[in-house]
């Protein structure tokens, strides 16, 4: 299922009535089947979106569309997602069976002939509705002719009195309602001949309601067991528990069936959460933060196991983190939000190797992007007064910029590197080296380098270093992408 | 997408759809507010009718000058106010039927009800009755309390045992009671107390009956117990508190001293410090918020003191009225004074004014204690 | 506890003679208070097991041969069930309601003002602690309020009520008009509101609705809380004594020959009764068995009662 945001915004009335837009004119649209990662620092808007998705927050503007269907206005109960909470929610007087079976207690079938029923019930409606149709067509045209002959008695006074003004106002008047007439005219024998063909729906419907009826009541006689099946309501206890177990089977949990949510760790309370949201079958499965009650282990544990259960099910997931890192594993699509506005949705690599502003390449990576403040002069990008890109003529307009450069992205030269580096310190973590220091001139702006350590020997007890950028990013003062 | 997919269960969503099944099972969704009011409506017919009215009520029956209900006013006291505004007249002459033999006097508005009590000549002495029963009882109680809740915290064994037995008197019926503590208390010689006295050497006590006593020991006059004086009858009464009262408090300090981290008292034992020490200086401290919560509610609930008094006078005046002396008011609380002005047994309220009048007092009275009491806790409680 | 470590044998010997005799002192001082607390109970067991007359008798001479289970006799109790009372003494017989009537009344108020007490406690709590409208602080704080004011301001109204309502001598009259406890209120709002809201929106995204919720996530959680409230309530209905004593002392108002007082009012009245001058015992083993049901009660529910009432702060 294909879910999409249009010109979604919530604002929230404060105590004081003062009032913060928690997501701002949102759009996006979330690939059916996919995994989706809404990242953000908290605060953003991303719960709140995931709760709009939901049907648990009403949005203030905008709709949400799942594949055809508008769902804004739809409850959460109709909405066929599955929801998995932070603190994950499981009913603590329920074991993890009841837990699981709890969202299938309200499922309710249509039963044994409810399909044709609802179609009487739909063809009559639509009967009703174009009945009423025709009147309203009917009416406005009597009130047009009425309206017309007024008009026209108008105008001929109006005429004798040589009021050119009112009886153009008149002769408007007739036009108008000489336009109502057509249209109406032209619309009833439409109506009609849908009405037409809604009686006949009505009358086949009535037919197919009898049919049906009659062949539930063959089947009864034929075949009690079936007929009985078929004429259920809601999930039997037996269909419950097969659900539960096929579960509890996907995440892994059919051992402890019986046991209650309290007697469970957190990995296994989780598993349980999102074994409930898929019990109904879920076109959108939805998760807030699912990891983050999670110890370090765990949660990468759980991450491949989410992972592993969507790829499964092929159920279209939105997860919400402000983890950038578990948001770059497991997500086909990261969505990054700021203070309510999306600012970049892509694949996670595409995210991070290409980030649309400065906000997103500092939100993603870690260690995080080095950023330094350079200048435009004459359309040339300098730092500390040198050229630094050749390749790229930038704007006429002379201005300083931010140019950022990822620590790994850095290539150490001996002499003449664009980038002249103060070392502060110098970490050994085993595969690589941590070069930490700032860019000469600019003691404010922390930088870290990481370069592989065959280079050890050649950088250490130094206090200058020099270093060429493999890749870099230039941003406008406000964090707009230049370059 | 999935290499090895999973058969979900056959349910197919779309059935579950509100919109697809039979239109009657649509369910109307009321917004909460109205849900709220909806499941207020059974709690809120109660508590107009039987606590908000009659708390109202209270007040403009104290406040109309001998008040009193007329026949067929209902229990609205303005009703029967405007009531006797209209029909004056009690009593028709039974020969001239338009000849009043009694006229009632007309309703006014004011502080009689309040003059009357303060001139009444057993009300004052009943606050001041209460105000001394309550001094003694409530500290007593909670030392007590707190003594034995310090002791039960630091054994092992048995402990589920002595909880048990402290915590009985909560679960026992104050009248029935009342009566054993009557003849444990009796002044005869098969009061136990008395022969635990006699059998310790000491003199025979009369502490409840209000009338002289010879105590004979088989043909021997062993004294002429005077008339039980005040003091005595205080004893019994306050036995009988204490010995009710502490069963609650013990275990709200239990519940306390079982939140107080163990850590605090290792400590200040690894440096040395007595057992009495550290009771006094850390358990002490750290369950102060019980001990405030105790004592507020203690001596509330203490000026509201009623069966207790009266039931330990069961034995000698059942009425329910009487509390000790030839008259029965000795040791009589506020709030018996209260019943008594009702008199139930007569079949109506004698004296409604009267007694809403001595409930504001009562309550003033309660308001004053919480006031205080929260004041002076602020600089003493530690959280 | 810490490990604690001393410098030499001595100080772990005298350490160790200091723990032993400070825990022989805590036992005997608890101990003997103990006897106090249970005092007053052997009390009413042996009197009430004795004989009438020889209990009679030891009032007077302190001859503990007359009681006690020499003299072991259940003709107390026989005559506090059966209603039939004779005085030995003056020579009269009395018949008196049966204290199983008492049983049966106090049971019959208990269970309905308990019944109706914990479903509008449950409903208003919900409403408190889970759903959002206009005037909800204002009445909340008005509620709390009223927990300070003493009952007897409301007594002289409420009794005038119910005379109007004509609910005298019914049953109405002892379980409606204490039908709303605000303490219960109070209570059961706390621990609803202790309930993390995701539980809601959870059963909200399953298809539950309000009502739904209360009855089948919010009910079930606070149990606990709900069976502590049930029992002080039950418990509260069977010492009541002031309240009935005013609206229900005597006869039924359908039957008039049916009584319908409850167990503390028709102990009272036994006391005060002519025929029960001087039979202290029967006294005794009325008083007995009007405590004996809590106790059993009590014993069965001991972990709750207990629990409950110090969670709960309050006195039933």
């Amino acid at each position: 299922m294909e879910v999409r945001i249009e010109n979604l915004t919530k604002t929230f009335i404060g105590r004081k009535g003062v009032e913060t837009t928690a997501v701002n004119h949102m759009n996006f649209t979330i690939p059916d089947g996919k995994l989706v990662g809404l990242l953000g620092p908290s605060g953003c808007g991303k719960s709140t979106t995931l709760y709009m998705i939901a049907g648990l927050h009403k949005p203030t503007d905008g709709h949400i569309w799942f594949g055809d269907s508008d769902v804004t206005n739809l409850p959460p109960e109709n909405r066929g997602i599955g929801l998995v909470f932070q603190n994950y929610a499981l009913y603590p007087h329920l074991s993890v069976r009841q837990n699981i079976q709890f969202p299938l207690d309200n499922v309710r079938f249509a039963g044994p002939f409810g399909e044709e029923q609802n179609a009487v019930v739909d063809a009559k409606h639509d009967i009703r509705t174009t009945e009423h149709d025709i009147d309203e067509c009917k009416k406005a045209i009597k009130k047009a002719e009425a309206a017309i002959v007024k008009a026209q008695a108008k105008k001929e006074k109006a005429e004798q009195r040589e009021d050119a003004v009112l009886a153009e106002e008149c002769e408007d008047a007739i036009k108008h309602a000489e336009a109502v007439i057509k249209s109406s005219t032209e619309r009833i024998p439409n109506l009609e001949k849908h009405l037409e063909s809604a009686h006949k729906c009505l009358d086949e419907a009535i037919v197919n309601l009898e049919k049906a009826k009659a062949a539930f009541q063959e089947l009864k006689e034929k075949d009690p067991e079936a007929a009985k099946e078929k004429a259920k309501t809601r999930l039997s206890k037996a269909d419950k528990d097969a659900i539960a177990f096929e579960m509890a089977k996907i995440v892994d949990i059919d051992q402890y069936l019986d046991r209650k949510p309290k007697e469970l760790s957190g990995g296994q309370q989780q598993r349980v959460a999102i074994a409930r949201a898929l019990a109904k079958t879920p076109k959108v499965l939805l998760l807030d933060e699912p990891l983050s009650n999670l110890d370090a282990r765990l949660r990468l544990q759980t991450r491949e196991e989410i992972k592993r259960i969507q790829r499964e099910t092929g159920i279209t997931t939105v997860f919400v983190t402000h983890d950038q890192e578990e948001a770059m594993s497991i997500s086909d699509v990261i969505v990054v939000m700021k203070l309510g506005v999306v600012q970049q949705i892509d694949e996670p690599q595409k995210v991070y190797e290409e980030p649309a502003n400065l906000f997103v390449a500092k939100f993603l990576g870690s260690p995080a992007i080095n950023v330094f403040d350079g200048e435009i002069k004459g359309g040339k990008l300098l730092l500390n007064g040198k050229v630094f890109d050749t390749d790229k003529v930038y704007g006429k307009v002379d201005r300083k910029v931010k140019i950022a450069v990822r620590p790994e992205a850095f290539t150490f030269v001996k002499k003449g590197g664009l980038i002249p580096v103060t070392v502060k310190q110098v970490e050994n973590i085993g595969r690589d080296i941590n070069v930490v220091g700032h860019v000469d001139e600019q003691p404010e702006n922390h930088l870290k380098v990481i370069i592989p350590s065959e280079l050890r020997d050649e950088i250490l007890g130094k206090e200058k270093l020099q270093f060429n950028p493999k890749r870099f990013y230039v941003f406008e003062e406000e964090g707009e992408r230049i370059k | 997408m999935a290499e090895k997919a999973i058969k979900l269960p056959a349910v197919n969503y779309d059935d579950i759809r509100d919109k697809k099944v039979i239109g009657k099972r649509r369910r109307i969704s009321l917004p909460q507010w109205a849900v709220a009011w909806i499941v207020l409506i059974p709690a809120l017919i109660f508590l107009v009718l039987f606590m908000f009215y009659p708390i109202i009520n209270a007040f403009f029956m104290a406040f109309i000058n001998d008040f009193e209900f007329v026949e067929g006013a209902g229990s609205f006291a303005l009703g029967s106010f405007f009531k006797s505004l209209e029909e004056p007249c009690v009593n028709w002459n039974l020969f001239h039927p338009d000849v009043c033999d009694m006229y009632r006097r007309m309703p006014s508005f004011g502080f009689n009800n309040f003059v009357y009590l303060f001139q009444d000549a057993h009300f004052p002495a009943t606050i001041a009755n209460t105000a001394i029963l309550v001094i003694v009882e409530v500290p007593l109680t909670i030392i007590v309390s707190l003594v034995i809740a310090s002791f039960l915290n630091n054994i092992k064994a048995l402990k589920g045992l002595y909880q048990t037995i402290f915590f009985l008197p909560y679960v026992t019926n104050a009248i029935a009671l009342g009566l054993v503590f009557n003849m444990l208390f009796s002044h005869t010689p098969g009061g136990i107390i008395n022969v635990i006295i006699t059998a310790l050497g000491g003199k025979p006590v009369n502490f409840l009956n209000p009338s002289a006593y010879e105590y004979w020991v088989g043909d021997k006059l062993v004294a002429v117990l005077p008339p039980a004086s005040k003091f005595n009858q205080a004893i019994v009464i306050v036995t009988n508190s204490v010995w009710s009262g502490i069963a609650f408090k013990i275990l709200v300090f239990m519940a306390g001293l079982a939140t107080i981290d163990k850590q605090y008292t290792d400590a200040a034992k690894i440096d040395g410090s007595s057992g009495f020490t550290i009771w006094r200086r850390i358990t002490l401290p750290l369950l102060s918020p019980q001990i405030l919560y105790i004592t507020i509610t203690s001596f509330i609930g203490a000026f509201k003191m009623y069966s207790g008094v009266m039931s330990v006078y069961t034995n000698i005046n059942g009425s329910g009225f009487y509390f000790g002396g030839t008259e029965g008011y000795d040791w009589m609380p506020v709030v018996g004074w209260i019943y008594k002005q009702m008199d139930p047994s007569s079949g109506n309220l004698s004296k409604p004014g009267i007694a809403a009048a001595g409930s504001l007092v009562l309550l003033a009275i309660i308001l004053f204690i919480t006031v205080i009491q929260f004041a002076v806790s602020k600089k003493r409680v530690h959280y | 506890m810490a490990e604690l470590y001393f410098a030499d044998e001595g100080a772990l010997r005298r350490y160790k003679a200091k723990k032993i005799a400070s825990s022989i002192f805590l036992y005997t001082f608890v101990t003997l208070f103990a006897l106090f607390m249970l005092l007053p109970f052997v009390f009413m067991l042996v009197g009430s097991l004795t004989d009438a007359e020889s209990f009679d008798e030891f009032t007077k001479t302190a001859n503990f041969e007359l009681i006690g289970f020499n003299k072991w006799s259940f003709s107390n109790f026989e005559a506090i069930f059966s209603g039939q009372i004779v005085n030995r003494i003056t020579g009269a017989t009395e018949a008196r309601p049966s204290f199983a009537q008492y049983y049966l009344n106090t049971l019959i108020t208990a269970v309905g003002s308990t019944a109706v007490t914990v479903v509008t406690a449950v409903l208003a709590a919900f409403a408190f602690a889970r759903l959002e409208f206009k005037g909800k602080n204002i009445l909340f704080t008005l509620l709390l309020a009223t927990m300070m004011i003493p009952g007897e301001l409301m007594v002289l109204t409420n009794y005038k009520t119910t005379k109007s309502l004509d609910w005298e001598y019914t049953f109405s009259a002892l379980i409606f008009v204490h039908g709303v406890s605000v303490f219960y209120i109070f209570y059961l709002r706390q621990t609803f509101q202790q309930i993390p809201n995701e539980l809601y929106l959870a059963a909200k995204v399953d298809g539950v609705g309000d009502v739904g919720y209360l009855i089948k996530v919010m009910v079930p959680i606070a149990m606990p809380t709900i069976v502590t409230i049930i029992i002080l309530s039950l418990m509260g209905a069977w010492n009541s004594y002031v309240w009935p004593l005013l609206v229900a002392n005597g006869g039924w108002k359908y039957d008039k020959s049916y009584n319908m007082q409850l167990v503390s009012n028709g102990l009272m009245s036994l006391f005060n009764s002519d025929i029960a001058k001087g039979l202290d015992a029967i006294k005794i083993a009325g008083s007995m068995v009007v405590t004996f049901p809590l106790f059993v009660f009590f014993l069965i529910f001991r972990k709750y009662i207990m629990k409950g009432v110090s969670r709960s702060g309050i006195k039933g």
